[in-house]
């Protein structure tokens, strides 16, 4: 198990699609706060809980597409046969590929927090900003748990359709449907 | 041959046996050991498994870390055997076929394995990369030990490497016969183009060998004979023999035989 997180930690660190996933984790990031500066100069009345809450919708998106990606790689280019014939059981090949998703949504999840806690706090001074206020550190906590939800439905997609493509489309599908499940929840829940 | 491909995912763990049963180095399959002496061979099934995205040396040392081994201890070596030590800073994407069938063999030579499975190998690979295949494997056997089982329909090819065959038809074993052997049973014919058929066909009736005429010019012997006394022999009765060759029965040839003809293949 251990040797299988190594080996996919070195691919992940070879990856193009985990770049350009940290890439737009932080340029969506700086348009988020910039978007948000325009629209609210002063950002009263935002706190960094409620920014850090707002960035799962989008994380979920990315880490959909990275995930399907990243996984559907090993089958697409054939290398998780190179997993099974020295003997590695398929239960540790799939759950060191979900540890790896997970540090590396983890990864593009602390991209956000940084940029948002320095940037956004010392540039836009954001209103009413503690850090590591129980509320703060709560939001990253509840923030990590729903990103490895979104990682082990994506990863468990992935691993179980072998065609990339296919993989995708129904990650992406799952994605809108747990958002719109999500929205009507929290709507219910608000009234 | 239908179930190559089957039978080598089997043996390599790839795919569970719908039936019956196989050991591997005297471990049975559902051997909890099994998983230890998996780790003694390597296989190349299908498609070449190599990430695009890594070079030729990022792959290899991808492999080592899957193994767990803690150094790349002899992946120059390896590199140097796969002819790819030039090529080492290449992204996979942009090798030829050739090149990704030798890297392939290179990530399935980490861990330095005693049986390595080959499906396919030379599949759309051009001329030039199939005899660099072809040597690899050799090189490989003899200086390396490495014991290989091949997969391929190119019966010619595998014909100038294999000792020990396995026919399979239909997912059946049909036969085993080693490369002696198989020389032993086929069959072997002396092909002859002459000027004058009629009276060779009289000689050889005359001499009672089997033969075949083939056309108005050549006629196939099966039986062993005497060049100099048959040279001699059509001489003197004005028929000159204008090309003459021995031919070894191909290995195709005895597979269709031994299926009982094309329509069975």
């Amino acid at each position: 198990m251990l040797k299988l997180l190594k080996a996919n930690l070195y691919r992940l660190k070879k990856s193009n699609i985990f770049y350009i996933f940290i890439g737009i984790c932080f340029g969506s990031t700086v348009i988020y706060l910039l978007f948000l500066n325009l629209n609210n100069p002063e950002l009263e009345n935002i706190s960094l809980e409620k920014l850090i809450n707002n960035f799962i919708i989008m994380i979920g998106l990315f880490i959909c597409i990275f995930v399907s990606l990243f996984v559907g790689r090993e089958y697409s280019d054939g290398i998780i046969k190179n997993k099974i014939i020295p003997g590695h059981k398929r239960k540790n090949i799939y759950l060191s590929n979900l540890l790896t998703c997970i540090i590396a949504s983890f990864l593009g999840e602390i991209i956000y927090i940084i940029l948002v806690s320095l940037v956004g706090v010392s540039i836009f001074k954001l209103n009413g900003l503690e850090i590591f206020t129980t509320n703060f550190l709560f939001a990253i906590l509840n923030t990590l748990l729903i990103i490895i939800a979104y990682t082990s439905i994506f990863n468990f997609i992935a691993m179980i359709i072998k065609e990339i493509t296919v993989s995708e489309i129904i990650s992406f599908f799952t994605f809108i449907i747990m958002f719109l499940l999500a929205s009507s929840l929290s709507r219910n829940c608000l009234c | 041959m239908l179930g190559k491909t089957t039978l080598i995912r089997v043996i390599s763990g790839l795919q569970r046996p719908s039936s019956g049963e196989y050991s591997l180095y005297g471990v049975h399959y559902k051997d909890k050991n099994i998983l230890d002496e998996r780790k003694r061979i390597s296989a190349i099934i299908e498609k070449v498994a190599i990430s695009q995205e890594m070079t030729v040396e990022e792959n290899l040392k991808y492999q080592y870390k899957i193994i767990g081994l803690p150094e790349y201890d002899g992946l120059e070596e390896i590199l140097e055997t796969i002819g790819l030590k030039d090529n080492s800073k290449d992204k996979a994407k942009h090798l030829s076929l050739g090149m990704k069938q030798r890297l392939g063999i290179g990530i399935s030579l980490v861990g330095n394995p005693d049986f390595l499975i080959l499906d396919e190998p030379i599949n759309g690979i051009d001329p030039q990369g199939i005899i660099e295949i072809r040597e690899l494997i050799l090189k490989l056997n003899k200086e390396n030990g490495i014991t290989f089982l091949i997969s391929s329909h190119y019966l010619d090819e595998l014909s100038k490497i294999a000792t020990n065959y396995g026919f399979i038809n239909k997912g059946k074993i049909i036969k085993e016969i080693s490369k002696e052997e198989i020389k032993k049973e086929s069959k072997r014919r002396i092909e002859i183009e002459v000027s004058n058929v009629d009276e060779a066909v009289k000689y050889f009736e005359k001499m009672g060998f089997n033969y075949e005429v083939i056309s108005d010019k050549k006629i196939n012997i099966y039986d062993k004979i005497n060049i100099t006394e048959l040279a001699i022999a059509l001489s003197n009765q004005n028929c000159d023999i204008n090309n003459f060759k021995e031919v070894e029965e191909s290995l195709e040839n005895y597979f269709i035989n031994l299926i009982g003809g094309v329509s069975d293949a």
